[in-house]
């Protein structure tokens, strides 16, 4: 096996190495010391590199398919402890969003934990013990240059949700994972004796989270459940000390029916979804701390954190990275640049250097400059519908409604919604005005091809589109 | 105004099928959601498409496992949440 250099999960390692009795997660899979965890990132590691298919040279691009819980975060880091680099598959996407994910990082295998059907198509199966599959997949002619790709040490994939236009798959190598880490600890100041309460999809958040926690020695609680009630039990029974969650966990938290306290909670941070000025209040009512709102976007990490919670459209002022609007006014579109940006975009290859050709990244959010100094989201300046936290893109919507035999074309936006953020919503083209496919049809098409937050909550039939100069629809 | 249909229990395992769980025909008003995997994406997805399609809204102390564990379930929440305070 490779030496570990710079990789994060060294780091990891030499965090547990100071308090390797010290639990790295408590609550429903158990407790695990940080010595356990190291173990078995060790054992399976070791495993991983001997497959069937894991390439002798280079770099592998292992997908990981697995529930949350102690077993998600072991391969992850066992992956990357391999030499390779991890690619989540979350659990929700259907199979032609997992097949198109498998093709588009060209992976070599999926390491899958449950759920019988295919990771991909075409995949030969390995059952490799504890409950898990290896499925190999044939080796396709990668679309990115592999060389470049290999050249920054990439450690992990991530495609859920880009910024721009559309999925493209985002490449964070061990040192940029590090010196985001490094950052984002500065506002979020978690150490040892922290416990912070785990809440949202490991698929869609493992870099500025539980990297993050078990990097700085802290323990992960892991509840029984999604709900409320849940996440209160467990809060209460482990001694959380930290909620790093949605908009939405922290509206549902807020309104629990237990009137029970949360006494150990020290720090709140609501990120992926604007947060409503009711739920911020109502959150510090029930358990007196502020929700501090965190602007987290995968090419950045957490560049921005508000610590004074006192409206929560400010996230807050830059420390170690610069800011800049777009523009000479005082509200732009929002550039921002520092430690730990991603490296590259894998589809279409582009590296950071040419994404940030004018020295900055563009991140697509308005924003105005507060007198005293901090940043306020005024609202989108792309296409991106964020659905409660979840991102997707008009554009991957409307491809898949233009697949049904009943429609000619059709045209996705994000209407605004006061709880929600955002919803879905669809106009369309059909064939035949007269017959038009059901709300009932163009759903179960859409749920076969698409995660289900992406499929839009209202159909509206119309006679015809409104396009630009070249043809194309116009977008709202 | 919207009303609610007579048959609420069908209309939201129909809701269930249709935005959660890909095909989803063994599913019954009386099976589990959450054994069935019912997460809290899932549960999010549900609000929405119950807001959506019947008009109610659906309060956040609602969103406990006893509401949300059958269609059935689902189905008395709604009433109560479309009943006049």
């Amino acid at each position: 096996m490779k030496a570990l250099s710079d990789s994060i999960v060294e780091a990891i390692f030499a965090r547990a190495a100071e308090a390797p009795e010290r639990a790295a997660f408590v609550g429903r899979d158990g407790e695990i010391s940080f010595d356990h965890l190291v173990a078995d990132v060790e054992r399976w590691a070791t495993v991983i590199a001997r497959l069937p298919g894991f390439p002798a040279e280079g770099v592998a691009r292992i997908g990981v398919r697995c529930p949350d819980g102690v077993q998600h975060t072991v391969l992850m880091l066992a992956v990357m402890r391999a030499g390779g680099c991890a690619v989540p598959v979350a659990g929700e996407l259907p199979g032609d969003e997992r097949s198109m994910l498998a093709r588009t990082t060209a992976l070599h295998g999926v390491l899958s934990q449950g759920g019988e059907e295919r990771a991909a198509d075409g995949s030969e199966r390995h059952e490799i013990g504890g409950g898990l599959r290896w499925e190999r997949l044939a080796a396709e002619e990668p679309c990115f240059p592999v060389e470049d790709f290999e050249s920054v040490c990439p450690a992990f994939i991530r495609f859920s949700s880009g910024t721009t236009g559309a999925s493209k798959g985002v490449v964070l190598s061990h040192g940029t994972l590090r010196e985001r880490l490094d950052s984002a600890n500065r506002r979020l100041g978690i150490g040892g004796t922290d416990r912070v309460l785990w809440t949202l999809p490991m698929a869609h958040h493992f870099a500025v989270s539980i990297l993050l926690y078990l990097r700085e020695g802290a323990t992960v609680v892991l509840p029984e459940g999604s709900l409320a009630g849940d996440l209160l039990t467990a809060a209460c029974q482990y001694g959380a000390t930290v909620f790093y969650g949605s908009p939405f966990q922290a509206a549902l938290l807020a309104a629990e029916a237990s009137e029970r306290d949360w006494p150990g909670l020290r720090l709140a941070v609501s990120t992926a979804a604007p947060l409503a000025p009711e739920t911020a209040g109502a959150f510090v009512r029930r358990y007196g701390v502020r929700l501090s709102q965190g602007f987290g976007i995968i090419e950045a990490g957490l560049p921005l954190l508000s610590t004074t919670g006192e409206d929560p459209m400010v996230v807050g002022r830059p420390d170690d990275f610069e800011l800049r609007l777009e523009g000479s006014g005082t509200e732009g579109g929002l550039c921002l640049r520092g430690p730990g940006m991603f490296d590259a975009y894998l589809s279409p290859w582009c590296p950071r250097q040419e994404v940030m050709a004018d020295g900055w990244f563009h991140t697509g959010d308005l924003a105005r400059w507060e007198a005293d100094g901090s940043i306020r989201l005024v609202g989108r300046l792309k296409s991106v519908i964020n659905v409660g936290g979840s991102k997707c893109f008009p554009e991957e919507i409307e491809e898949v409604l233009r697949c049904h035999e009943g429609v000619v074309d059709a045209r996705v936006r994000g209407e605004e919604h006061a709880r929600w953020g955002m919803l879905p919503v669809a106009e369309i083209l059909p064939v035949d005005g007269s017959s038009p496919p059901t709300d009932g049809e163009l759903s179960a098409h859409c749920r076969a091809r698409l995660a289900g937050y992406k499929i839009p909550v209202r159909y509206q039939m119309v006679r015809e589109l409104p396009r630009t100069a070249s043809g194309k629809v116009r977008r709202v | 105004m919207h009303g609610l249909p007579a048959n609420l229990e069908e209309a939201l395992l129909g809701l269930v099928r249709e935005k959660l769980f890909e095909g989803g025909a063994t599913l019954t008003v009386e099976t589990d959601l959450f054994a069935a995997g019912l997460d809290s994406m899932g549960i999010m997805q549900l609000m929405i498409s119950i807001e959506e399609r019947f008009g109610v809204r659906v309060p956040e102390s609602a969103v406990t496992r006893d509401h949300f564990s059958t269609a059935s379930s689902l189905a008395a929440m709604v009433r109560r949440c479309a009943a006049p305070a």
